[in-house]
């Protein structure tokens, strides 16, 4: 099962992914990026946005 | 927290606290809530903006905010081409982290309630010409009834989209962008330095801002996402700072989003408008947006006013906005989209050609003669720009 994975050492913050993505699936509270699983649909325009490589689909849950 | 305000401002950036300072000043009822713990904190952004005396129509700014005057813009093309584009005051270097606070400060000054720690997390529908916005805090969860809801919430652009706005990032018409804080000051204090082009970074570009009161650069670069996965635009950049400053010292890392599409088309509904970063206002050639966001916030202060005073808030009340907004940088926000579409599809020759161009119009050391001495080369440029759609 493929699924998006936040690398929170990578992060800087900056939130932009939560505008870029089509569903809605994520939110930033504080430092935290919440993902909706159930909402994303696993299609990367987050991973190609994120300024600091912060963001991958992972092929397995458990990655 | 009251259970009702006449306008809820969410965002406390330069389009928010605005927006709040000139509807408070107005009389209204003002709550104006900013997610993050400080306001301005941390600064996503390159900090260059407009000049002193355009930033003081929104001030009193004081002097600490600005870290410095800039007198020109230098910017290094394809092929050894270059810009230097001499223009005294042109605008200034801010500290943000010191100039958004300020404008929120104003803005309470003035009568605005502001919350920090409160993240607006739904926007209903309208009902009995209110909507009511739900507020998380950390002491829990609030509903506020409200007769506007301004959506100044920047990039992340939730607001509108939970009312009904397509106001998300759209890929090809967004930048991501990073910028790292350097000690000292790398390239000349009195310039915006910037590298565009084939053999740099050709959807986008690299910039070294001076913030000389605290001797440091914002070096930084914004392009437009890509289509493939590849290096994070944060590599990329550290790669061009080894290459172009190979001593310099990194003091911290931002990133963020910029919406570079020009404006949306439509940004108000009933009862709810959006300012700045999440209507897209950014300047869709520079990446900009600071002074944008600040004069939507003000136009839309004015238009909600004299709509809480008549009790028309319509949507259709409310295009008084999108029109104020169209005729102050709309228009011109759209010509600087159509060069930088022209810019970035040329080939490397005719961008070569383009900067000869540009240097010999507008640059300090540019020969004007030399759009003569070369006519064949000044009108292959003009006619291509002409017949770009
Ligand atoms: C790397 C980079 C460099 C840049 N360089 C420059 C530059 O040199 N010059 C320039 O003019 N512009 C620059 N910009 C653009 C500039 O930062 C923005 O255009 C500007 O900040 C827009 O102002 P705003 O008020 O619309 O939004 P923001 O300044 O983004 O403010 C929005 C605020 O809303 C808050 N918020 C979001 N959601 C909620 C919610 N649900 N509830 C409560 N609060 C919320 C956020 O925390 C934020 O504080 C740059 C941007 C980036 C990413």
């Amino acid at each position: 099962m493929k699924k998006l994975v936040h690398l929170r050492e990578k992060c800087l913050e900056c939130a932009g992914c939560v505008g870029i993505c089509p569903k809605m699936a994520l939110d930033m509270y504080g430092l935290d990026l919440q993902i909706n699983h159930e909402n994303c649909s696993k299609c990367g325009l987050c991973v190609k946005a994120c300024p600091a490589g912060a963001l991958k689909i992972s092929e397995n849950e458990n990655a | 927290m009251r259970k009702e305000y006449d306008a809820v401002v969410v965002g406390a950036g330069p389009g928010g606290s605005v927006a709040a300072r000139e509807l408070a000043k107005q009389g209204f009822s003002v709550l104006l809530l900013e997610k993050r713990e400080r306001v301005g904190y941390p600064v996503r952004c390159g900090e260059a903006s407009t000049t002193f005396e355009d930033l003081q129509n929104f001030g009193p700014i004081p002097e600490e905010c600005i870290e410095s005057n800039i007198n020109g813009l230098f910017v290094y093309g394809p092929d050894n081409t270059k810009i230097d584009y001499y223009k005294k005051n042109v605008g200034v270097m801010l500290n943000r982290e010191k100039f958004d606070p300020c404008l929120a400060e104003l803005a309470v000054k003035d009568g605005a309630e502001l919350h920090t720690f409160a993240r607006a997390s739904a926007v209903s529908a309208v009902e009995n010409g209110k909507r009511t916005v739900t507020i998380v805090t950390a002491s829990g969860t609030e509903n506020v009834k409200t007769k506007v809801v301004v959506g100044a919430d920047g990039v992340e652009s939730l607001i509108g989209r939970m009312a009904g706005i397509p106001s998300g990032q759209k890929p090809k018409l967004t930048c991501c962008g990073v910028d790292i804080k350097v000690e000292g000051i790398l390239t000349n204090p009195e310039y915006l330095t910037f590298w565009q082009g084939h053999d740099w970074i050709n959807d986008g570009y690299i910039w070294s801002f001076p913030k000389v009161r605290s001797n440091t650069t914002n070096f930084g670069a914004g392009f437009l996402i890509p289509s493939k996965e590849g290096p994070s635009i944060l590599e990329v950049t550290l790669d061009w700072l080894q290459k172009l400053f190979p001593n310099a010292k990194i003091l911290g890392t931002v990133g963020g989003v910029i919406p570079v599409s020009g404006n949306l088309e439509n940004y108000v509904l009933d009862s709810l408008v959006l300012v700045g970063d999440a209507a897209h206002h950014t300047n869709p050639l520079t990446g900009g947006g600071i002074s944008a966001a600040m004069r939507a916030g003000r136009h839309a202060a004015q238009v909600i006013g004299e709509g809480l005073r008549s009790n028309n808030l319509s949507s259709e009340f409310l295009k008084k906005y999108e029109s104020l907004v169209e005729a102050d940088f709309g228009k011109s926000h759209q010509k600087q989209l159509k060069f930088r579409r022209f810019l970035l599809e040329q080939n490397k020759k005719d961008q070569v050609d383009t900067y000869h161009v540009l240097n010999a119009a507008l640059g300090k050391d540019g020969k004007k003669l030399d759009l003569l001495t070369h006519p064949l080369r000044t009108l292959r440029v003009i006619s291509a720009y002409r017949k770009f759609k």
